[in-house]
């Protein structure tokens, strides 16, 4: 869960910026060869804007195309293409129009961008020379400029991009996440090492709400609506299908296309699924807003002691929490809608990727329609990653699809079990509904009993615990599944025999547990 | 060692059992302990034995060597993610026979090594040797594997490189002299190249596509009492020395992650003089001067990066990813000038010792030789959105004084057709001081040709590593470890 919200906070760094491990970082934005744009300011983009919005759209030359403008590919690629994009799908309604960008501009509007674009450039050069300051100062500079476009150019290819990322970077100036990252990074640098220490810092990162809480809030609240609003524009870029923006640096020119729109299209859609598991989830695990109660796992084994005082009462809160009629790891009533969205958000990542990456290997048939790009294809030793590495991207991610689309085989202690992982998130009630049956009253852990369908007590929980039955050879016998498919995730398994066999495998390895 | 004395007993057994028909034979161990210090290793020594016999105008020669080496160099960055090891370790057996047919005014010789190798010589002569001239050419393939490279960081994305270095090698040479009387006058030339050969060679490969040409000029005095030798040497090259992966997909496919280029220009100047005095002994001088400029040009081409680690990446998903999150490049350009004069004398005791003969010989060289270097590290990050780069500038410099010593002992029997012999040198370094100044630079945009290097400013305190004769260990812990030469040999002719 840590990991999850600290990703979150932590998302749009990690998804645009380079983590340099350099340690010859700082460089003054001074004393940069492209200082002498970099004081464009708000005032000034009015300014270019509006002077020139009577122009014409047919001088696009205009510009010196120094940093970037968008140009349209000369090849007939396009229609050769078999594209499968998710970029018309809308998941849910959001509120955004979705239509292709336009890759025209006037005069004016190329110049305003190419300024902006170089500044953003450098906002880029600063995260990847981890000066966050100027980075973070930079970023909240660009983000109005290319709004201010898209407010006279609404459709504009480049302005959408700008924008897009830009909204994205710009998290980094938010104060709630800001905030956020800085309690989770002061307990990632203290190192906790026992499970005390772990339950001090819930209990430290829980303020008026529980920590799950205060991350799942700004998951939602802040992160979520920049994710939505870029997918968006990303859409409509990939719907334009041809769009490609340049970044140069003196000789040097690197060209970005649907190679690296289509992922970054295909990240924002999986970051969109992971903010949805993460924030639809009931993660609530404190007792009246303590969290000591976690205490008491220090020192648990299963199987080969008789547990403690402390163990037994930590078991018998754990069962409160996860067991039937919990509450742990249920969907919140008014996140299930979106909840069942997850499949397809994540298969519309996996689509998106595998876009780009067919376009990457689309190019590499194609005479010099890679020259300037970030990674060219190609087998021979002029070029940085094979077709096969493509192939083998795609095809990997066409595994992927199959998993999301479908019941997927997995190989299991020298058998094939079928899964059918869609089915997950088609359940709502956590993870109750994949329980077996039991009776427990809630005040001492030796009055936890599995029973039969009718009720009927079959073993004591302690009986496992201390060793007097096995899981694994005494379980079939004891314990009963409510539903052995578990809410069809495992279609094949209609009996409980069924799911026993499966744990024990076909053949006799060791069991762990 | 063991290994080593079984075998050169072997071979010495060979060489005497086949005595009795044989015109010469040889066996020798030379083995050379260059460094033996904190960090940084490096040695060769190898075994040879051959044997030679004559019938009428053929010659026939025959021999194997056996040649074991050891190099491992620790490089200590700032931090651990610059901290690697790079060494190589391996054995060569090679085998070799040797033909030769000597006609009137002609002459014919063929050799064929299992490297493989073959190489071919024609030599015309007039009598007394009054004209002379000799052609050949040959073809070879060097194969060394166990190049190994790692990275002290354990989450390194590439954190181990095993590679082979694999070359097809062509030489050709052609010589020619005349003879008046004592006067010898003699000039030559000669071409090489070596091409990649990868055919069958998969992971991490090294080879070189490279050109090199020499010649030179040597006029020999050869008196009865005096010899004199001027001798003027040159060579070109032009080193591509490169790195691949490869790997065998549906096709073949080569990633360069290395491009290393290399020009050179060595210039060698050498006087020698011997006297033979009427007893026997004989005193040797010799004066050497020479010089090595080495360029590696600015390249700033695409795929030709001096080092492109992405490229290196194992995992084809990270690879690509790579490229778009996480590029690294860098650049090396500068040039190395090298500087080495060296002056020894020598002298030779014949020694009688009853019927038996001794001959000794000492020698005492002095050398100094001194580099300098201006070498630029271009370091370029690229990521999606942006592309950025840096210049650091190195000066490097230094020098290195001492004396050779070096002592030979020669012992043969009263015929004079069996001898066995000993040879020590030692290295003795008097002086040192290596230098090294770094300087960084600010992002500069870069044009076709390649950048000036940066103002130095004054006020700026630049990063300085030195290492001088006072760091060094103890002379007397490094002698007989270090810049150490030993060598024995026994053999006969009839």
């Amino acid at each position: 869960m840590k990991k999850i919200v600290l990703l979150g906070a932590a998302l749009s760094l990690a998804f645009f910026s380079a983590c340099s491990s350099d340690d010859h970082s700082s460089t003054s934005p001074e004393d940069d060869t492209l200082s002498s744009s970099s004081s464009i300011t708000l005032d000034d983009i009015d300014k270019i804007l509006g002077s020139s919005s009577s122009k014409g759209k047919d001088n696009p030359t205009s510009s010196d195309n120094k940093s970037s403008s968008s140009e349209s590919k000369t090849t007939s690629s396009s229609s050769e293409k078999v594209v499968e994009s998710s970029s018309a799908i809308v998941i849910e309604d959001d509120g955004f129009k979705r239509a292709a960008c336009d890759m025209q501009s006037d005069e004016g509007t190329l110049l305003a961008l190419d300024l902006i674009n170089e500044k953003s450039i450098k906002m880029f050069e600063a995260f990847s020379d981890k000066d966050m300051e100027a980075a973070k100062s930079l970023s909240a500079e660009v983000k109005p400029m290319y709004k201010k476009v898209l407010d006279k150019d609404s459709k504009n290819c480049n302005a959408q991009l700008g924008y897009a990322v830009a909204s994205i970077v710009d998290l980094a100036n938010n104060e709630t996440l800001r905030g956020l990252y800085n309690d989770y990074k002061y307990w990632y640098d203290y190192g906790i090492e026992s499970v005390a220490e772990f339950t001090t810092m819930l209990a430290d990162l829980s303020k008026n709400k529980s920590f799950t809480k205060i991350a799942q809030d700004a998951l939602d609240k802040e992160v979520a609506p920049m994710v939505d609003s870029a997918i968006t524009y990303m859409q409509n870029i990939m719907a334009q299908g041809d769009y490609i923006l340049n970044i140069r640096d003196g000789e040097y020119i690197r060209e970005l296309d649907n190679s690296e729109f289509g992922v970054a299209l295909g990240g924002l859609f999986a970051t969109k699924a992971a903010i949805i598991m993460a924030t639809s989830m009931n993660l609530e695990i404190d007792v009246k807003g303590s969290y000591e109660w976690i205490n008491g796992i220090n020192g648990m084994t299963i199987g080969d002691e008789e547990p403690t005082q402390a163990q037994k009462d930590f078991i018998v809160q754990f069962v409160k929490l996860v067991g039937l009629n919990g509450t742990f790891t249920t969907i919140y009533t008014d996140w299930q809608k979106a909840w069942k969205t997850i499949p397809s958000l994540i298969d519309s990542a996996i689509t998106e990727a595998r876009v780009a990456f067919q376009y990457s290997l689309d190019e590499s048939k194609m005479k010099n329609s890679q020259d300037n790009d970030l990674y060219v294809v190609g087998n021979g030793a002029d070029a940085d990653v094979s077709i096969d590495d493509i192939q083998e991207i795609l095809d990997g991610l066409d595994t992927a699809l199959k998993v999301t689309r479908g019941t997927y085989e997995v190989k299991y202690r020298g058998q094939t079990i079928k899964i059918d992982a869609r089915k997950y998130f088609e359940n709502v009630a956590g993870i109750e509904a994949y329980l077996p049956y039991y009776t427990f009253d809630g005040s001492d852990l030796a009055t936890f009993y599995f029973t039969d369908k009718s009720g009927k007590k079959t073993a004591s929980l302690l009986d496992f615990m201390d060793g007097t039955l096995s899981f694994l050879d005494d379980g079939e016998d004891y314990i009963v599944f409510g539903d052995p498919s578990f809410g069809g995730i495992f279609p094949e398994f209609k009996t409980q025999a069924d799911i026993w066999s499966a744990v024990r495998g076909a053949d006799d390895e060791e069991d762990d547990w | 060692m063991s290994k080593l004395t079984t075998f050169f007993w072997a071979c010495l057994l060979a060489t005497c059992a086949g005595y009795a028909w044989n015109n010469t034979g040889l066996v020798k161990y030379d083995g050379l302990f260059l460094l033996d210090m904190e960090g940084k290793r490096a040695s060769v020594w190898g075994t040879h034995v051959g044997d030679s016999v004559q019938v009428r105008n053929w010659t026939f020669t025959a021999g194997l060597d056996y040649i074991h080496y050891d190099f491992f160099l620790f490089n200590e960055g700032k931090s651990v993610e610059e901290t690697w090891t790079l060494d190589s370790k391996g054995s060569l057996s090679i085998g070799h026979v040797s033909v030769s047919k000597d006609f009137n005014l002609f002459g014919l010789d063929a050799d064929v090594s299992s490297l493989p190798s073959v190489k071919v010589s024609s030599r015309f002569y007039l009598p007394d040797s009054l004209f002379f001239a000799r052609a050949s050419m040959g073809k070879g393939l060097l194969d060394l594997s166990g190049l190994h490279w790692k990275s002290e960081w354990e989450e390194d994305y590439v954190p181990e490189i095993d590679g082979t270095f694999r070359s097809i090698y062509l030489m050709k040479d052609f010589n020619a002299g005349i003879r008046l009387k004592e006067h010898i006058l003699q000039g030559g030339f000669a071409y090489g190249a070596d091409t990649p050969s990868l055919d069958d060679r998969w992971g991490y490969v090294f080879s070189d596509s490279s050109h090199f040409w020499g010649t030179r000029a040597n006029y020999l005095y050869q008196g009865r009492k005096n010899e004199f030798e001027a001798l003027y040497a040159y060579l070109y090259a032009d080193v591509r020395l490169f790195a691949l992966t490869r790997e065998y997909g549906t096709d073949i496919n080569e990633k360069r992650f290395a491009y290393f280029p290399l020009g050179i220009d060595f210039n060698l100047f050498k006087l020698s003089y011997r006297y033979k005095f009427d007893r026997g002994d004989v005193l040797r001088a010799c004066l050497l001067y020479a010089t090595l400029e080495m360029n590696i040009p600015w390249e700033n081409r695409r795929f030709y990066e001096t080092l492109a680690p992405n490229k290196a990446l194992k995992n084809s998903v990270l690879r690509t990813l790579s490229f778009s999150v996480f590029q690294r490049t860098f650049r090396i350009y500068g040039d190395i000038d090298g500087k080495l004069f060296y002056g020894g004398l020598g002298y030779e005791w014949n020694l009688p010792l009853s019927r038996w003969h001794m001959v000794l010989n000492t020698d005492a060289d002095y050398f100094y030789g001194s580099y300098e270097g201006k070498l630029n590290l271009r370091k370029e990050k690229a990521g999606m959105f942006y592309m950025t780069h840096q210049t650091d500038f190195w000066e490097k410099e230094g020098y290195l004084f001492g004396i050779v010593a070096g002592l030979e002992l020669q012992v043969q029997t009263p015929s004079r057709k069996i001898f066995a012999g000993l040879r020590l040198n030692q290295i003795v370094p008097l002086g040192m001081k290596f230098e090294s100044k770094m300087i960084e630079k600010e992002p500069v945009i870069i044009d076709d040709v390649p950048p000036e290097p940066p103002p130095v400013n004054p006020d700026e305190n630049p990063f300085v590593e030195e290492e001088s004769t006072e760091d060094m260990e103890p002379l007397s812990s490094l002698i007989f470890r270090n810049g150490f030469f030993l060598g024995f040999e026994v053999g006969f002719w009839i």
